[in-house]
């Protein structure tokens, strides 16, 4: 099962980024081009911007880091060379620039993108990417795009300027990557509806383990497409880019951190203090020392997903919900390297979306298994109910005591009357008891007293029950004790648990309890397979699933009972 | 008569023991015991002609006591707290159930039936229980072709050839024995399901042909009874 649900989900997710990789690719007849030189505007004596391209600037190469650096205006040249006559009249530009600018194609003037200023009260932000159109290209076979720009609101120094523009069809230039974001937008409804089908199944349910963890996963990866599209759908002035990728840094950092944590709680991998110490401070030396947006981004993604590897590799249970997961998280953690940024940029949001949305639907349908278990252990739960109270009033033992009333009534009144009393007081025990789920060890040590007394009665011997307890705060499925009592007076019959009392030892080591008790071994063959052990057998496991042991034998002369229970707590 | 009575329950046993000695008076004596053990070792040295007994002793099965109680010479009256399973002691051959509690008129019509147990037939048996050297085996009813007298014991003819011994005597066996069991003989007992046909032989002799061939002889005092059981049985 786990390999094909393995399969299923490495194929979602290599389906989904091949078809994002296809979208986004550059259409046909687009070229790329980064500015060729820049040079500082020099303002006039009047101190007023140039209104065109002055000749003889000091123009010199690019240097995008340097060009990063710069605030007042400057000069911007692209020379590209002129297309061929019959599609030239259907061109358009993107130009992706940090700043407020003016344009020039081939000396003349095209719409500008906010206001160029000396000072930052005089600028006014122009959009991060514009689109144009180009008028007819140069007959001299070249073509030259200068730009005014100025940066006076950049809030921080990023590492490069980004200077750039695609220039091609008009129709490429602005439909270009709307397809590829409408995969984005795709799995981010997937996500959407995966997480709100989560919270509904959540809904009223008891909480299980990270669940919280996968909700702030969940949110991460419905923000992160969001905030990557704000740019290319929506767009906004430069300034705004500072914060924006402020932001996906820190949805990168808490994705970084959440994943690795949500799959050391669902898994219960056991990590140690200093491990945890060691991560987030590997985390956090990333953001303060790796130079660069993208590269930082990688490399935390790149760190969380091998921590997250890690984990699931350490982990013990539920193989079929693990191996489907380490699948992707390998496959995440081989294309990070590979793809470098431009996994990010893409291909992550819909890894995020594919691997939330496993997660998520796994983790619904273990809520769906969980309700269906609790389903069951109600109805175990009623079911032991009413063998309690029908254990309590079978007919060996009740017929029996009802003979004994019956010559007591006759022979000795007096015992017959206190009889009643501890019947009476035996039917409201059970009946008290078998409404619980469980009792306090105290309630049910009373309900065996009780018994032993309405057995020495007819006796006319006590039979003593010894307590060697520490146990405050123990509670116990009502009846097992009980059954241990009866199962005693049934197989070693009621002379030989008065000779030899029943001993009980009530101890807690590290998360368990265990209780042992002793009773008189008797003769019975058949001891330790009848209805009374699989009474308890039931009761332990329907309280405790998967954190009970009951064993029983003999020794010597007495028959040893042994109950480990593990600690709520 | 000596009636032994097996009851661990002290206070069981107690009113047992002194409302069956009212209610027998001098027609019986009676004994009691709290384990099988003490059952066994009363059976070997003394001889009695019934038991009261109850089936759950101490944890052990009811059952595998009762297969060996009815395997007896004597007969054996139950007296337990588990009435769900009275039908199933009667297959096994006792002559009586008691649920307890049990009031005096209820434990007296059984003890009247034990004392008397000439003037009962027709019981509910569908096993007879059969001492063999390893244990007590079980024998089906309707297994059995014929029964014959064999001194203070009985001799069981079974289909499949086999011959199995019993400790009861036939008078004994008839009052736990389904109505199928009828006597034909004064040293017979003839299982109905398995005869043929009834023909008259030389000399006014009549004979009993079984299923498997085999003949019976029938005494003239019990022709016409088996005339008449038989046309009822086609």
């Amino acid at each position: 099962m786990q390999i094909s649900r393995s399969l299923t989900a490495l194929a979602v997710l290599l389906g989904a980024v091949s078809v994002w990789l296809v979208l986004a690719s550059p259409p046909p007849g687009t070229s790329y081009a980064q500015a060729l030189e820049m040079a500082p505007a020099s303002m006039a004596v009047d101190g007023t911007l140039p209104g065109r391209p002055p000749d003889g600037l000091d123009w010199r190469p690019l240097d995008q880091r340097e060009l990063a650096g710069w605030r007042d205006p400057y000069w911007l040249r692209w020379r590209l060379p002129a297309p061929v006559a019959h599609d030239a009249a259907d061109r358009a530009m993107r130009l992706s620039l940090r700043a407020a600018s003016q344009l020039f194609w081939n000396g003349q003037p095209l719409p500008g993108n906010g206001q160029v200023g000396r000072t930052a009260d005089e600028e006014q932000p122009g959009r991060i990417d514009i689109v144009r159109v180009l008028p007819p290209s140069s007959p001299t076979g070249t073509d030259e795009l200068v730009v005014l720009a100025s940066s006076h609101h950049q809030w921080f120094r990023p590492r490069s300027a980004d200077a750039f523009i695609a220039v091609g069809p008009v129709e490429s230039i602005y439909g270009h990557g709307l397809g590829a974001w409408l995969i984005a937008a795709l799995a981010t409804g997937a996500l959407g509806a995966a997480c709100l089908y989560f919270l509904a199944v959540r809904r009223g349910r008891p909480r299980v383990p990270g669940a919280r963890l996968l909700l702030g996963l969940g949110v991460i990866g419905l923000a992160l497409p969001a905030v990557e599209a704000w740019r290319p759908l929506l767009g906004y002035t430069y300034p705004w880019h500072g914060p924006r990728l402020l932001a996906l840094q820190l949805l990168h950092l808490a994705a970084a951190v959440l994943l690795p944590a949500y799959i050391a709680r669902r898994f219960c991998v056991a990590v140690s203090t200093a491990a945890r110490v060691a991560f987030l401070a590997a985390l956090v030396a990333v953001l303060a020392f790796l130079p660069g947006f993208d590269n930082r981004g990688a490399a935390l993604l790149l760190l969380s997903l091998l921590a997250s590897a890690w984990l699931l590799l350490r982990a013990r249970d539920e193989q079929e919900e693990r191996w489907p997961i380490l699948t992707l998280v390998l496959a995440g953690a081989l294309a990070l390297p590979i793809a470098g940024g431009a996994f990010l940029d893409g291909p992550y949001f819909l890894f995020l979306a594919v691997l939330m949305g496993f997660l998520l639907l796994r983790h619904a349908a273990q809520l769906r298994a969980l309700d269906r278990h609790n389903a069951l252990l109600r109805e175990e739960r009623a079911r032991l109910s009413l063998q309690l109270l029908q254990r309590g009033i079978q007919p060996h033992w009740l017929m029996n005591t009802l003979t004994c009333l019956q010559e007591l009534i006759e022979q000795a009144p007096m015992r017959a009357s206190r009889l009643v009393e501890s019947l009476a007081e035996q039917f409201e025990h059970l009946r008290e008891s078998s409404t619980r789920q469980s009792v306090p060890l105290e309630d049910e040590l009373a309900l065996c007293r009780n018994h032993l007394d309405i057995v020495g009665l007819a006796l006319d011997r006590n039979i003593g029950f010894e307590i060697d307890a520490d146990h405050t705060g123990l509670c116990l499925p009502p009846g097992v004790l009980h059954a241990k009592v009866e199962n005693a007076l049934t197989h070693a019959g009621a002379v030989a648990c008065a000779e030899q009392p029943f001993h009980l030892r009530v101890r807690r080591e590290d998360d368990r309890w265990i209780l042992d008790l002793r009773a008189a071994r008797g003769c019975a063959p058949h001891r330790g397979q009848g209805t009374g052990t699989r009474y308890i057998e039931a009761s332990l496991a329907a309280a405790y699933p998967r954190g009970w042991r009951f064993v029983q034998g003999a020794d010597g002369a007495g028959w040893c009972s042994r109950m480990e229970l593990t600690c709520a707590s | 008569m000596r009636i032994l009575i097996v009851e661990d329950e002290l206070l069981v046993r107690q009113r047992l023991l002194r409302l069956c000695t009212e209610l027998a008076g001098t027609r019986a004596r009676f004994d009691a015991v709290a384990d099988l053990d003490s059952a066994g070792d009363r059976l070997q040295r003394s001889v009695y002609d019934g038991l009261l007994l109850d089936l759950n002793l101490a944890g052990e099965d009811g059952f595998d006591l009762l297969r060996s109680a009815v395997a007896g010479r004597y007969h054996c009256v139950v007296v337990s707290a588990h009435r769900e399973r009275a039908l199933q002691a009667f297959e096994h051959g006792v002559l009586d159930f008691v649920p307890k509690p049990f009031t005096r008129e209820r434990l007296g019509l059984a003890l009247d039936r034990l004392l008397d147990v000439g003037r009962y037939r027709s019981g509910g048996a569908r096993y007879l229980g059969i001492w063999h050297a390893q244990g007590t085996a079980l024998v089906e009813l309707a297994e059995v072709l014929w029964i014959r007298a064999d001194g203070d014991y009985s001799q069981l003819r079974m289909r499949n050839g086999r011959s199995e011994l019993h400790d009861k005597s036939l008078a004994s066996l008839t009052a736990v024995l389904p109505p199928d069991f009828v006597r034909c003989h004064r040293s017979y007992l003839v299982n109905l399901r398995h005869v043929r046909t009834l023909h008259a032989g030389s000399g006014s002799r009549y004979w009993l042909v079984l299923n498997d061939g085999a003949e019976l002889p029938v005494g003239r005092a019990h022709v016409q009874a088996l005339r008449g059981e038989l046309a009822l049985g086609a």
